[in-house]
């Protein structure tokens, strides 16, 4: 077959396609479910009176108050490489919580069973005898925790997993050792808002010498409407112990935007390692844009310790704007920071994501990979930043970005950053854009898959340098989600 | 003849006494003794791991391998000089050679410039002449035709994008090229065909002298059906575990090394 | 910065020219009052300082005579077609203008404007001026006479020309604007070298250069820019290169000197099948700074770029890279490439890069990189054991991460003074 009909044949599926309007977000049902809301808006008495909602300590609460008003003093970051709609920081509710979980429920029998219910539709069964085995899970709804499981198997090691609010209560010396050392609360104009609110997230303590023999994770849930969630997870590693923290994030189908702006702050101590994955799928809008999620995100991590690891990877495929660049802290001497990612947009979203790796301690590494790919509409930016400081002797960095672009109305944009002040580090950086190659295509149709399987194909071999760093059943999950979002935009 | 009547007739000019030899925290060479008279090929023949290539690397003199013990005598001037006191770069120009298991490949600097550099910094420390562009470009392709080499692979960059036969090839030239006193090869027969491996022996040949001496690495006896060692020397763990003549090579081949202990 | 600068409005009005060329030069001093020198708060200066070239008062009249015309000879070749400009001031007496080839015309670029040159004006005004050229404002309001080349069409140039910038001014520091244009008619060739040069390391001036270069259908041009000024001297220069149809532009820079080099090429790709390669090589030692900012417009399809920016750092010497790609959507079949390579020698030594890929289009095919490192330390040591020496070696090395980027250069008049330049530069080092 020449080239000229290959292409023609393209066009003709391309056609078709479009009439289909890609297969619909199944995470789009609402919740009924009784709330206990603060109303609209935010002021000092506001961020008091979450503080006062949960119980917390006045240090807590003092805290939030700085956040608060060093916050005021910060403008909205507008340099990453999109536009969207103001947000009007007081038209948003800042606490939802759903009123049967006030008084914290013991066992998962006394949660909610609309609760209970809208988790299993999600896919994250509970109870007892439904629950994944060998994942542990952190469910956030809206503003708080509703249940935690096998925390009593996990007490058993001396890991600590539970949700933070639960922590400030518990194991208020070590949140307040910790907090906030990562991302200090004036990080960043929305690190500042998310130390303010915060509402709920998951507090991980790993000690001394420890394993942890089940992923630990949390699912985010955002539901109620004019709202937005403000996630705070806090995860140490105690010297030579092991954590794999798994987080996955739905929200409904809705026309206005929501925000959800977390912090995310991780401490490898000495020969600690820290794996955290994630998969977002947040609302992302509809195919013109309207709705979905906003996602400002700050997550970082410090490798303290000497030949301690933190290990990034994401498979971003939701939210209408994602601003999002996990790194690390490369502090300690030989310590080691990775980042994995893939992220996906479609329709008119827009990503601006990726990664800073500042290197501090000698024979100090870091390895980024990032996956870009843009279909439809959609506008996609890798940003990182290698930064290597005078002290890190023999520091490495090796970064490749790739971009893959999906139709022609689409971008992709490649900003990396690299500043070496030691002369004996060595930096590469490889990047490259190209969209799915008509040759490819056309080779594997011929041998009996049909378009949407020959790109699926090609797709999930683009980006298998980043799936093979989840844990399997991620995985899976991640490749079924690109596969559903480019369904209706290749040709 | 025996060996000690030859070891009274003349002195010895390469000498390894007791060495022994880290990598990091590793040690590989467990006190070796060799001893190498001009005109005498010897082999060393080992197991994957015996630390062959770690004899080679420490006489050349490669700063990731360290001796902790012993030393490597070399005459200079008819002085016993240990060599492990010179850089890498003092060696080579006192005649030491090696020729690399793993020729490395040096993108952008083409193989005459190279090879001309290092010969005339070896005339210069040897008080000769050096030779301008034209002479040492008649003196490459006379050598060139020892191995029977293409004209075109001198204005290439070293190593870069030749196969593995050429880079083996390349190896030898340098080494009549820059015409040591002392050679050491290192596995310089793997991974060559037949015609290849001719053509490299039948180069190492000629370039046998009575007053140099070469010292053959290698893991397989095929090369030494071509180039007949004078003493065949067994490495194994760290250590020389027998030393015969070339007959030695031939029971290795039949029995393989666990006879040898 | 420049001494008097509220003030010299009135000098820049020139009655003898027309009267869009004075407007020009007003617009281009009002716009350079108004953004003023950057700081490092623009994204485009964040790693170039210019608070040293701000707190210097520099002169932008020269009255200083040139007594040792002879030292011009180490720069010009007799091959060469050499044209010598002194401190921005074109000097007929030691240019070859009696030889030109037929087809080539030479002349100032004040000349041209003045005879109404065609389309002169359109080619002087072409860019719109934007907040971040502040520099570019600068040189349209006070620049000296300049250089002007057309070749015309269908004419092949043989002989290389060799514009010589020169800048040695007396005792007073002094703020040079060299301004060039060139036009390349259709299906005509050259090979143009610009090179600043001083005599010595031991005056403190400003040089802000500005090049357009217009390319036509089908024309080529060979184009090497290389600057070795005075230690003491800043330098600042913007390139400017439109492309057409098929036109083919082989552009190089050279960066060996200056306390602080900031060296801007552009192109824009405005003619299907048209072709940029903008390579260059900077060679900074002691606490030399240098910057270089590519920018690549692609803006229809089946255009293809190339860029290889490579440096080697000695001692605290400090490099900055940061080349921007732009793919508009109609771009389809675009294959650009770019990469920055840098060889770290100094135990001080700083480099910062920052590529930028910004892609609009699907169909094409655009890579690019960037590496920081070090002479390898496994050809160091083969290189040893052959008997050459640590310091000989090195040289060897760096030399051979030079020679292919050397190779790229096609004209061969071009690759020879690149190449003996290039030769000096690693004999200062």
């Amino acid at each position: 077959m020449s080239r000229n009909k290959i292409e023609k044949l393209q066009n003709e599926q391309t056609t078709e396609n479009n009439t289909l309007s890609g297969r619909d977000y199944k995470y789009g049902f609402v919740t009924e479910i009784e709330t206990d809301r603060i109303p609209e808006g935010l002021n000092e008495d506001v961020v008091s009176l979450i503080s006062e909602k949960k119980n917390e300590p006045s240090w807590m609460r003092d805290w939030r108050l700085k956040a608060y008003r060093h916050w005021q003093t910060m403008k909205e970051p507008h340099w990453p490489n999109f536009q969207y709609s103001p947000i009007d920081y007081n038209a948003i509710s800042y606490y939802n919580a759903p009123k049967k979980t006030t008084g914290k429920p013991k066992t998962m029998d006394e949660v909610d069973p609309e609760l209970i219910k809208t988790f299993d539709r999600l896919g994250i069964p509970l109870t007892e005898k439904k629950r994944l085995a060998g994942v542990a899970v952190d469910a956030v709804f809206d503003s708080v925790s509703v249940g935690t499981t096998h925390q009593s198997e996990l007490a058993k090691l001396g890991i600590i997993f539970c949700p933070i609010s639960e922590a400030i209560q518990k194991h208020p010396k070590l949140v307040q050792k910790y907090l906030g050392s990562v991302v200090p609360y004036g990080d960043n104009f929305f690190a500042a808002l998310n130390s303010a609110v915060f509402s709920d997230g998951s507090f991980c303590y790993i000690p001394k010498g420890v394993h942890s023999p089940l992923e630990l994770s949390t699912y985010f849930r955002i539901n109620a409407a004019a709202s937005g969630q403000f996630e705070r997870t806090l995860i140490i590693a105690e010297d030579d112990s092991y954590v794999s923290y798994l987080e996955g994030c739905t929200a409904p189908t809705r026309d206005e935007n929501q925000l959800h702006a977390a912090v995310v702050e991780l401490i490898a101590m000495n020969d600690a390692e820290i794996k955290y994955s994630t998969v977002q799928n947040w609302y992302s809008g509809d195919r013109e844009g309207k709705g979905g999620i906003y996602n400002f995100v700050t997550k970082r991590g410090k490798c303290e310790g000497v030949n301690s690891k933190i290990s990034w990877t994401q498979v971003e495929a939701g939210a209408a704007i994602t601003w999002k660049y996990p790194g690390c802290i490369l502090k300690g001497d030989n310590s080691v920071g990775e980042f994995y990612s893939v992220a996906l947009t479609n329709h008119r979203m827009a990503a601006d994501t990726g990664t800073r790796m500042i290197h501090i301690g000698k024979n100090t590494r870091s390895t980024i990979i990032s996956k870009g790919i843009s279909s439809d509409e959609s506008n996609n930016n890798y940003r990182g930043m290698v930064k290597i400081m005078p002290s890190a002797f023999r520091a490495r960095n090796y970064s490749q970005c790739d971009s893959m672009l999906v139709g022609n109305k689409c971008s992709a944009n490649t900003f990396p950053t690299i500043e070496v002040n030691n002369n004996s580090a060595t930096v590469e950086h490889e990047a490259s854009t190209s969209r799915i190659n008509a040759d490819q295509i056309f080779y594997l149709v011929s041998r009996g898959l049909d378009t949407e399987g020959a790109v699926s194909l090609i797709i999930n071999g683009f980006c298998k340098d980043v799936f093979k760093e989840l844990p399997m059943e991620f995985a899976v999950e991640a490749v079924k989600l690109l596969e559903m979002k480019l369904e209706g935009s290749v040709g | 003849m025996s060996k000690e009547e030859i070891t009274k007739m003349k002195d010895a000019m390469f000498e390894i006494k007791d060495l022994c030899v880290n990598v990091g925290k590793t040690t590989i060479l467990k006190g070796i003794n060799l001893t190498i008279h001009p005109g005498e090929v010897h082999a060393v023949m080992g197991p994957n791991g015996s630390g062959k290539s770690t004899l080679a690397k420490v006489i050349a003199g490669h700063p990731d391998y360290q001796a902790t013990k012993g030393e490597i005598l070399y005459e200079i001037n008819r002085k016993k000089i240990d060599i492990l006191d010179l850089a890498p770069e003092e060696r080579a120009r006192e005649g030491i050679f090696m020729a690399y298991q793993y020729p490395v490949e040096i993108p952008g600097v083409s193989t005459s410039v190279f090879l001309r550099a290092a010969f005339n910094e070896i005339c210069k420390h040897q008080g000769a002449e050096e030779m301008d562009p034209l002479d040492f470009d008649a003196y490459l392709r006379e050598k060139m035709k020892i191995l029977n080499m293409d004209d075109k692979f001198i204005n290439r960059p070293v190593n870069v994008d030749f196969s593995g036969g050429e880079k083996k090839r390349n190896e030898i030239l340098q080494m009549a090229v820059l015409n040591p006193r002392f050679s050491v090869l290192d596995e310089t027969d793997s991974g060559l065909d037949i015609d290849s491996m001719r053509i490299v022996a039948d180069g190492i040949n000629k370039l046998r002298r009575k007053d140099n001496a070469i010292l053959l690495i290698t893991h397989y006896q095929r090369l030494l059906n071509y180039v007949v060692p004078d003493f065949v020397h067994i490495l194994r763990h760290g250590q020389i575990v027998r030393s015969e003549g070339k007959e030695l090579a031939m029971k290795v081949e039949e029995k393989g090394y666990d006879w040898l202990s | 910065m420049i001494r008097n600068i509220e003030h010299i409005t009135k000098s820049l009005i020139d009655e003898r020219m027309p009267q869009w060329f004075n407007t020009l030069r007003i617009q281009g001093l009002s716009r350079f009052i108004e953004t003023g020198i950057p700081a490092v708060s623009d994204p485009n200066w964040k790693y170039t300082d210019l608070e040293a070239l701000k707190k210097l008062a520099f002169d932008v009249s020269e009255n200083g005579e040139l007594n040792e015309w002879e030292l011009l000879n180490q720069f010009r070749n007799h091959k060469d077609i050499n044209i010598v400009l002194l401190n921005g001031a074109f000097s007929v007496k030691h240019s070859d203008l009696d030889n030109l080839e037929k087809g080539v015309l030479v002349s100032t670029l004040h000349e041209a404007v003045k005879n109404n040159a065609p389309h002169i004006q359109e080619r002087l005004t072409k860019y719109p001026m934007t907040d971040t050229a502040a520099f570019i404002a600068l040189n349209q309001a006070l620049n000296g006479p300049g250089v002007y080349i057309l070749v015309d069409e269908k004419v092949v140039s043989n002989r290389l020309i060799h514009i010589i910038h020169v800048t040695h001014p007396g005792r007073q520091n002094f703020a040079s604007m060299p301004r060039t244009l060139i036009v390349m008619e259709p299906f005509s060739e050259a090979a143009i070298f610009e090179s600043h040069v001083a005599f010595g390391d031991s005056r403190t001036y400003f040089s802000n250069a500005l090049t357009d270069i217009f390319m036509n259908e089908n024309a080529t041009l060979h184009y090497c820019k290389s600057q070795k000024e005075s230690l003491k001297a800043f330098h600042i220069g913007h390139t400017r290169v439109w492309q057409e149809r098929d036109s083919s532009f082989d552009g190089f820079s050279f960066m060996a000197g200056g306390r602080l080099t900031r060296n801007n090429v552009d192109a824009v790709l405005n003619g299907e099948g048209a072709n940029a390669r903008l390579n260059a090589f900077y060679s900074v030692n002691n606490s030399q700074h240098v910057d270089n900012h590519t920018s690549i417009e692609h803006r229809v399809p089946n255009c293809a770029s190339n860029q290889l920016y490579k440096g080697i750092l000695n001692d605290s010497a400090r490099a900055v890279f940061n080349g921007r790609i732009l793919v508009r959507p109609e771009a389809q079949k675009t294959n650009s490439y770019q990469l920055n390579k840098n060889l770290l020698l100094g135990s001080g030594c700083r480099v910062d890069t920052k590529p930028q890929l910004e892609i609009f289009a699907d169909d094409v095919k655009c890579t690019h990189g960037a590496t920081i490192g070090q002479l390898d330390e496994d050809e160091m040591f083969y290189l040893q054991t052959r008997g050459i020496g640590k310091n000989a070696a090195s040289r060897m090395l760096a030399e051979g991460f030079l020679s292919d980027l050397l190779n790229t250069v096609k004209n061969a008049a071009v690759r020879e003074k690149l190449n003996s330049l290039t030769r000096r530069s690693f004999e200062a080092s």
